[in-house]
C-alpha cells in the first residue's frame, strides 16, 4: 500500500519513426502461398493510418524462374461463433513446392524488398513416431509422454512439434480438440505458451528423445463433474527451413521480453531474426506430416 | 586554432603530468646510476669513499668522525654508484644525499620502535586509520584494521601527534630512547572549532599512499537523511564521487563503471553476498553496529582480490571496555536496540545489536481484516550483530563476531466457498526467505613491536528459498477431487575461509604486508522441486537444477610500502590467486602498484595501476539487488572477469580543514557477462551457462572531484563525477559499442551537516545525476503471427494480439537517456540530555521539493481506445518511486 501510494507517472516523448517496408511470409509446402505486406510505425501516438499495404507488387520465383505474381485478397472466414476471421494478404494460386529455392520480390511505395529460402522435404518415414506411455484421467488433466526417433536424419534439420488431444464427452456427438502443452525440458525451445516446441536433429540424432505433454481441458463443468474420454492424440511434425526455426526462436525471446517490458522495466532489445533485404520481416516455410495415435 | 580537449585526453594528460613530476625526483639519482668497479683490501671507509670519488668524478663530503675505524675488504664488483654507497654505508647507519653534483655522507640517528594502539578514551575501542605522526622527523603511520601502529623514530626528542576525525587530537612530547609500546587514548569531540582543527593538520588524504579511498565518520554517514528515516551507512557511500546507486530504492552500488557484483563487501573480514532489505530500500548494515566503513575504488592493496571494482570494508563495534552503555531507536520502518559493555573491565567486551522491521504486524492484521480472515500477508526483516573481544595478554587479542539477517515473507490463503452445488476448498501457504549468516573469528598476535599478525576464520552463507504448499478440494455430492502440491526453490552460496595476514613494519622505509588465504566455496545455483499429489496418489515428484557446486580459491599476496625519499613513497605488490571449480582451474598474478609524491606540506600527487580478476559471477536480470540473483562460479564456458585500472590525481588539504582530491581513472574490463533479458530465473530448466552472454568488454573512465570537511560544527562534502561507461559484446547490439545501463555523465552530490547548538542539528543532501541509459523501442511492426484479426458481429475489428508485434530499437541498446535525477533531502534532529542519558527526535523529509525522478519507463497501452485497425495505442510513461516523504524517528542513548 505504501509503495503503490508512491507512484507518480509522467508522460515522456519519443523521437518520430520513419516507416519501413515489412514482408511476412510463412509458407507450408503443398499449400497456397500467402504474403503479407505492411509497414512499420511509431510505437507511440495515435497514428490511425492503416499499416497493411494492398497495392504492392509481389513476385515469387522458384528455382530461379518466375513462378507467380501474387494478387491481393481481403480474405474472410467465419468461425463457429459467427465471428469473422480476417486474413488479408497476397495469395498464390499454385501450391508451394519444397526442395527448390523460393525467391520473393516485393515492390511498394516505400521501396523494394527481397528474400529467398528453401523448404525442406517432409520428415522421412523412418521416424518411430511416438508412443503413449502415460495417459491418466485426472479430473481435467491429461498427461502423456511421447518418444521420437530419427534414424537417418539430414545434416542439420529443424523441427516443430504440435500435439492435439481429441476427446469425446458423453452426450456430445462430435470430437472436441484441445492443444496440448509441452512441459519444459532441456534441449527444447518452447513456443507460443508451450503449445509447440522447436528442436534440431542434434537432440534426436540416432537417439530416442522423450517429451512430456500435458493438457488441461477447458471443460470443467460448473454443474457436474464431466469426465472427458480421450479418443486420439494427433502429433504434427513440421520440418522447417532454418529461417523458420530462427524466426520462431528469436520471436519467442523477443515477445517474452516485451511482456516483461510492459509489466515491469523496459527491456533490453533482443535480436529479432530478419531475412528481408531492404525491409523487415520473414520468408520461411515448412513441410508437415501428421501422426495419429488412437487411444482406448 | 583552439583545440578542444576530450575528457579522455584530459585524463591521459593527468597521468603524463603525474609521471613527469615523479621523474623530477628521480633526476638527482641519475648522477649515481653510473656503473663503476670497486674493490677493497683492508681499506678504511674513508679510503673507499675516495676511490668512489675518483672513479665517479663526484665530490664526496663527510665528517671523518662519523666514519668507523675498522677496515673493510670486498672483492671487485661492478655496480651503480648508488648500489655501492648503499652497500658500504648502511651497516654503519650512514646515509647520503645528492646536493647539486656533490654527495654528502651523514650519520643517521639510531631508530627505536614506537608501537601500540590508538583507542577511544571513553569506550576503550580501538580506532582504525587513526594517524600517528612525529612532527620532528616527519615520520607517520596510520593504524591498521585493528587500531595497531608501529613506527621507527630516531632516538631524539619527538613531538607525536595522534589524530582521528571527530576526536580531539593529542600531542605527546617526550624523548625517545628505547623501543616502547604506547596506547594513546583519544576523546570523542563533536564540537571542534577552527583552533582545534589547526592542531590536527597531520590528517588528510595527502598523507596516505592509498588513493581512491572513500571514508567518512560513521556518525556523519548515519546523519544523512534517508527514506523513511532508517539510517543507512552503505547507501550513504553513494553520495561520494565515482559511486552511484543502482537506482532509487536500491542498496546496490556501482563503482567506477562496474556492476554491483564487482564489489567485494566485507563485514568483519567475512564476505557478504546480499546486502539489501525490503527490495533494496535498506542495506543490511545496522548503523548502530558499524564502527568504521571504507570503500576503495582503485589502487587496491594487494590483500584484496576477487572483485573488479571496489572493496567495501565494514567493521563492527567492539563493545565498550569500560562501562555498560546502550541505545535504541524507532523509525517508521524498524526498531533497534544495542547494548555493549565490559565482560571484564579493559580486558574483554561484548556488543549486541538487534534491528527488526514491524511492517508485518500491520500487514498481517490488515489483510486478515480485508479478507474476513481468509488470507494474510506479512513481511519483516531483522539483523542481529553480536561480538565479543578478549585481550588475552599484551600480545594476543581475540575477536569473535556474528551477523544473522533475514528477510521473511509469508502469504497465506484458506478459503472455502460453494458454487452451484460444488464446495471448493483452497489453501495456500507460501514462505519466501532470504538472508545472510556470517561468523568470524580473528586472532591478533604481536610477534614483536614490528610484526603484527592476524589469523582469521570466516564463514559466510547466503540463501534464498521459496516454499509453497497448496491444496484444493472440490466436492460435489459424494464425488470429491483433491489436489495437493509442494513446490520449493533453494539457491545460495557459502564460503569458508582461512586467512593469515602479517604486517611487518620493517623500518622507517619499508612496511611489508603479506598473507595467504584459502576459501572453499559452495555454490547452490538453484534447486527446484515439485511434488504433486492427486487423490492421494503422487503424480509427479521432480527435482531439477544444480544442487551443489563446490569451488576453492587460494591466494597469496605480498606488498612493500617503500618510502623512497621524504617525498616519494611507493607501494609495490602482487596478488597471486588460483581458483578451482569442478575440473577447471584458473590462475592469475595481479600487480598492484601505487605511488605518492608529496608537494609542500599539504599536497600530494598520487598514481596507481592495478590488475584484478573475478572468479565468480552474479546472474542478475535487473542489477537492482533482488534476492533471486544467483552467484555462480567461472567455468570453461564462462571464464573469469578481469580488469586493469590506472588512476592518477592530486590530494591535499586547504585552509579551514577541507580535504580536497581530484582523480582521473581509466578502467578496462574483459570477460564480462550479461544475462539474457526476459529469462525466468526461478524454475528455469535451461542451464545457466546457456542463458548468459559471455566475452563482454567494458571501458570506464572519468574524473572525480571531492572536497570534504570531516570536523567542526559544519561538516559534509561536495562530490562531482564526470564519467563514461561503455560495453561491447560480440552478440549483443550487433557487436557494436553501447553505453552501459548505468552510464551517467554527470553526478553531483552536496552533503551539509551543521550543528547549531548542542540541541539542534541539521543535515541536508542535494543530489543530481544525468539520466541513465535505456533501450527504448521507437517503432513497431507486424510479426508473422500478428497479421490476422477478428471482426466481431458488432463490426469492431480486433487484431489477434497487439502484444505480438515486434519492437524496433532504432537507437540500439541503451540508445536513449532517462530524465535527470535530482532531489533534496533534509533532516533536523533535536537532542536533549537527560539524567539517564540522551534522547533525540529526528524529523526527516525525503525529496523535499517533490521531484518526480524516473525509476523506470514503460509503455502504457490504452485498451479502451484502440486505433481504427484494432491496434492498441501506447504512451511512454515514467514511473517514479518516491514523492515527498516526511518521517520521524526517536532515538535514546544511555
Amino acid at each position: 500500500m505504501m509503495l503503490s501510494g508512491c507512484q507518480q507517472i509522467v508522460e515522456v516523448d519519443l523521437p518520430p519513426h520513419e516507416p519501413q517496408l515489412v514482408v511476412n511470409a510463412l509458407m507450408t509446402a503443398g499449400k497456397q502461398a500467402r504474403v503479407v505486406v505492411s509497414k512499420s510505425r511509431g510505437v507511440t501516438g495515435r497514428d490511425t493510418s492503416f499499416s497493411w499495404i494492398s497495392d504492392a507488387e509481389v513476385q515469387i520465383n522458384v528455382g530461379g524462374s518466375p513462378w507467380e505474381a501474387l494478387a491481393y485478397i481481403d480474405s474472410f472466414e467465419t468461425d463457429s461463433d459467427g465471428q469473422t476471421l480476417f486474413f488479408p494478404g497476397y495469395y498464390s494460386k499454385k501450391e508451394v513446392p519444397f526442395g527448390d529455392e523460393i525467391e520473393i520480390n516485393v515492390t511498394a511505395d516505400l521501396g523494394e524488398a527481397r528474400s529467398r529460402m528453401t523448404i525442406p522435404p517432409q520428415l522421412s518415414a523412418t521416424v518411430d513416431t511416438f508412443q503413449l506411455d502415460v495417459l491418466r484421467d485426472a479430473s481435467n488433466l491429461f498427461q502423456s509422454l511421447i518418444r521420437i526417433k530419427l534414424e537417418n536424419p539430414p545434416e542439420l534439420s529443424y523441427y516443430e512439434l504440435i500435439a492435439t488431444l481429441w476427446y469425446r464427452i458423453d452426450g456430445v456427438d462430435s470430437l472436441l480438440k484441445e492443444s496440448m502443452s509441452f512441459s519444459s525440458q532441456l534441449g527444447f525451445t518452447p513456443f507460443d505458451g508451450n503449445t509447440s516446441i522447436l528442436l534440431t536433429n542434434e537432440l534426436l540424432n540416432g537417439e530416442v528423445a522423450s517429451v512430456s505433454l500435458i493438457c488441461f481441458t477447458p471443460f470443467r463443468a460448473t454443474t457436474t463433474v464431466i469426465r472427458p474420454q480421450p479418443d486420439r492424440l494427433v502429433l504434427e511434425i513440421r520440418t522447417c527451413s532454418p529461417e523458420y526455426y530462427n524466426y520462431l526462436t528469436s520471436y519467442q525471446e523477443h515477445i517474452g521480453s516485451q511482456v516483461a517490458g510492459f509489466s515491469l522495466f523496459t527491456t533490453e532489445p533482443l535480436p529479432m531474426y530478419n531475412n528481408i533485404e531492404g525491409g523487415l520481416g520473414i520468408l520461411a516455410g515448412y513441410s508437415t506430416r501428421f501422426d495419429t495415435l488412437m487411444l482406448q | 586554432m583552439r583545440r578542444k580537449w576530450s575528457c579522455r585526453q584530459m585524463v591521459e594528460g593527468l597521468f603524463v603530468c603525474m609521471w613527469l613530476l615523479v621523474g623530477v625526483q628521480a633526476f638527482g639519482q641519475d648522477l649515481l646510476r653510473k656503473e663503476i668497479t670497486l674493490q677493497a683490501e683492508k681499506a678504511s671507509l674513508g679510503e673507499i669513499l675516495e676511490q668512489v670519488s675518483q672513479k665517479s668524478g663526484l665530490l664526496i663530503s663527510y665528517s671523518p668522525a662519523d666514519l668507523p675505524q675498522e677496515s673493510v675488504s670486498f672483492p671487485a664488483s661492478t655496480a651503480s654508484i648508488a648500489t655501492h654507497l648503499d652497500r658500504i654505508l648502511s651497516p654503519y647507519r650512514l646515509s647520503y644525499k645528492v646536493i647539486g653534483k656533490q654527495v654528502a655522507i651523514y650519520k643517521l640517528p639510531r631508530l627505536y620502535t614506537l608501537s601500540g594502539y590508538v583507542i577511544d578514551g571513553e569506550s576503550g575501542e580501538r580506532l582504525i586509520s587513526a594517524q600517528v605522526y612525529d612532527e620532528h622527523s616527519k615520520r607517520g603511520v596510520f593504524t591498521n584494521g585493528f587500531g595497531f601502529f608501529s613506527l621507527d623514530l630516531p632516538g631524539d626528542s619527538i613531538s607525536l601527534v595522534v589524530a582521528y576525525t571527530t576526536y580531539k587530537s593529542k600531542q605527546l612530547k617526550f624523548f625517545h630512547k628505547n623501543n616502547r609500546q604506547l596506547s594513546v587514548e583519544l576523546e570523542p569531540d563533536f564540537e571542534l572549532d577552527a583552533v582545534e582543527i589547526k592542531a590536527i593538520e597531520a590528517e588528510g588524504p595527502h598523507k596516505q599512499v592509498q588513493m581512491s579511498l572513500v571514508s567518512a565518520p560513521v556518525s556523519q554517514l548515519q546523519a544523512l537523511p534517508v527514506v523513511l528515516g532508517e539510517a543507512d551507512v552503505l547507501k550513504a557511500l553513494g553520495t561520494f564521487p565515482g559511486i552511484q546507486s543502482a537506482g532509487e530504492g536500491s542498496a546496490n552500488l556501482l563503482v567506477r563503471g562496474g556492476s554491483p557484483d564487482q564489489n567485494l563487501i566485507l563485514l568483519d573480514d567475512a564476505p557478504i553476498y546480499f546486502v539489501s532489505h525490503l527490495g533494496g530500500l535498506f542495506s543490511v548494515f545496522n548503523g548502530s553496529a558499524v564502527s568504521d566503513i571504507q570503500l576503495v575504488k582503485g589502487g587496491f592493496p594487494a590483500k584484496y582480490g576477487g572483485r573488479l571494482s571496489s572493496v567495501i570494508d565494514v567493521r563492527t563495534r567492539e563493545g565498550n571496555m569500560r562501562e555498560i552503555t546502550g541505545e535504541a531507536d524507532i523509525s517508521l520502518i524498524a526498531a533497534r536496540a544495542s547494548i555493549e559493555g565490559p565482560i571484564k573491565k579493559d580486558r574483554s567486551s561484548f556488543f549486541l545489536s538487534f534491528r527488526r522491521s514491524y511492517f508485518d504486524i500491520f500487514s498481517n492484521t490488515l489483510t486478515r481484516l480485508a479478507s474476513d480472515g481468509n488470507s494474510a500477508f506479512g513481511y519483516h526483516f531483522y539483523d542481529l550483530n553480536a561480538k565479543v573481544n578478549f585481550l588475552l595478554n599484551e600480545n594476543n587479542r581475540l575477536h569473535i563476531s556474528m551477523y544473522l539477517g533475514d528477510d521473511r515473507t509469508n502469504i497465506g490463503v484458506d478459503e472455502t466457498f460453494a458454487n452451484q452445488g460444488e464446495l471448493l476448498t483452497y489453501q495456500l501457504g507460501t514462505k519466501i526467505n532470504w538472508g545472510n549468516q556470517l561468523f568470524s573469528v580473528r586472532w591478533n598476535h604481536l610477534y614483536s613491536p614490528k610484526v603484527f599478525a592476524n589469523l582469521r576464520l570466516t564463514l559466510s552463507n547466503y540463501r534464498f528459498e521459496i516454499k509453497s504448499d497448496y491444496f484444493s478440494r472440490i466436492t460435489e455430492m459424494e464425488d470429491t477431487v483433491s489436489f495437493k502440491g509442494v513446490e520449493s526453490y533453494d539457491s545460495g552460496i557459502s564460503d569458508l575461509a582461512l586467512q593469515y595476514d602479517v604486517n611487518w613494519y620493517k623500518n622507517g622505509r619499508h612496511t611489508i604486508n603479506l598473507g595467504i588465504n584459502l576459501t572453499v566455496h559452495n555454490f547452490r545455483p538453484g534447486l527446484s522441486s515439485f511434488n504433486l499429489t492427486f487423490q492421494d496418489s503422487t503424480e509427479r515428484d521432480t527435482v531439477f537444477g544444480a544442487s551443489q557446486l563446490p569451488g576453492a580459491d587460494l591466494f597469496l599476496y605480498y606488498e612493500n610500502e617503500w618510502k623512497v625519499s621524504d617525498r616519494l613513497t611507493l607501494r609495490l605488490g602482487a596478488h597471486a590467486s588460483s581458483y578451482t571449480v569442478q575440473d577447471t582451474a584458473f590462475g592469475s598474478i595481479q600487480p598492484r602498484l601505487s605511488a605518492r609524491y608529496t608537494i609542500g606540506k599539504n599536497w600530494a600527487l598520487k598514481a596507481s595501476f592495478v590488475r584484478m580478476m573475478q572468479f565468480i559471477h552474479l546472474l542478475s536480470s535487473t542489477d537492482a539487488g533482488l534476492p533471486t540473483d544467483l552467484w555462480v562460479p567461472s567455468t570453461t564456458r564462462v571464464p573469469p572477469q578481469r580488469s586493469w585500472q590506472v588512476a592518477a590525481g592530486v590530494a591535499g588539504r586547504i585552509k579551514g580543514g577541507f580535504e580536497v582530491s581530484l582523480e582521473g581513472y581509466y578502467k578496462r574490463m574483459r570477460g564480462l557477462i550479461a544475462y539474457e533479458e526476459g529469462a525466468n530465473l526461478l524454475g528455469d530448466t535451461q542451464a545457466w551457462e546457456d542463458r548468459v552472454v559471455t566475452g563482454g568488454e567494458g571501458w570506464a573512465y572519468g574524473v572525480e572531484f571531492l572536497v570534504q570537511k570531516k570536523s567542526g560544527k559544519t561538516t559534509g562534502w561536495l562530490g562531482y563525477t564526470l564519467a563514461w561507461n561503455q560495453r561491447k559484446f560480440s552478440n549483443l547490439n550487433e557487436g557494436k559499442l553501447f553505453p552501459f545501463r548505468y552510464d551517467r555523465r554527470h553526478d553531483l552530490n552536496l552533503v551539509v551537516s551543521h550543528r547549531f547548538s548542542e540541541k539542534i542539528h541539521l543535515a541536508a543532501n542535494w543530489t543530481y545525476g544525468s539520466g541513465h541509459a535505456l533501450s527504448l523501442a521507437t517503432g513497431t511492426y507486424n510479426s508473422a503471427f500478428s497479421e490476422d484479426g477478428v471482426v466481431f458481429p458488432t463490426g469492431t475489428f480486433i487484431r489477434s494480439d497487439p502484444l505480438q508485434n515486434i519492437s524496433l530499437y532504432e537507437g540500439g541498446r541503451n540508445g536513449f537517456r532517462m530524465r535527470a535525477v535530482h532531489r533534496l533531502d533534509a533532516s533536523l534532529s533535536f537532542d536533549k540530555k537527560k539524567k539517564w542519558g540522551e534522547r533525540s527526535w529526528i524529523l526527516q523529509v525525503y525529496n523535499l521539493y517533490n521531484r518526480a525522478n524516473p525509476f523506470f519507463y514503460f509503455f502504457d497501452p490504452d485498451f479502451d481506445n484502440p486505433l481504427a485497425d484494432g491496434t492498441v495505442p501506447l504512451t511512454l510513461k515514467q514511473f517514479s518511486l518516491f514523492p515527498i516523504l516526511p518521517s520521524v524517528s526517536y532515538h535514546v542513548k544511555f
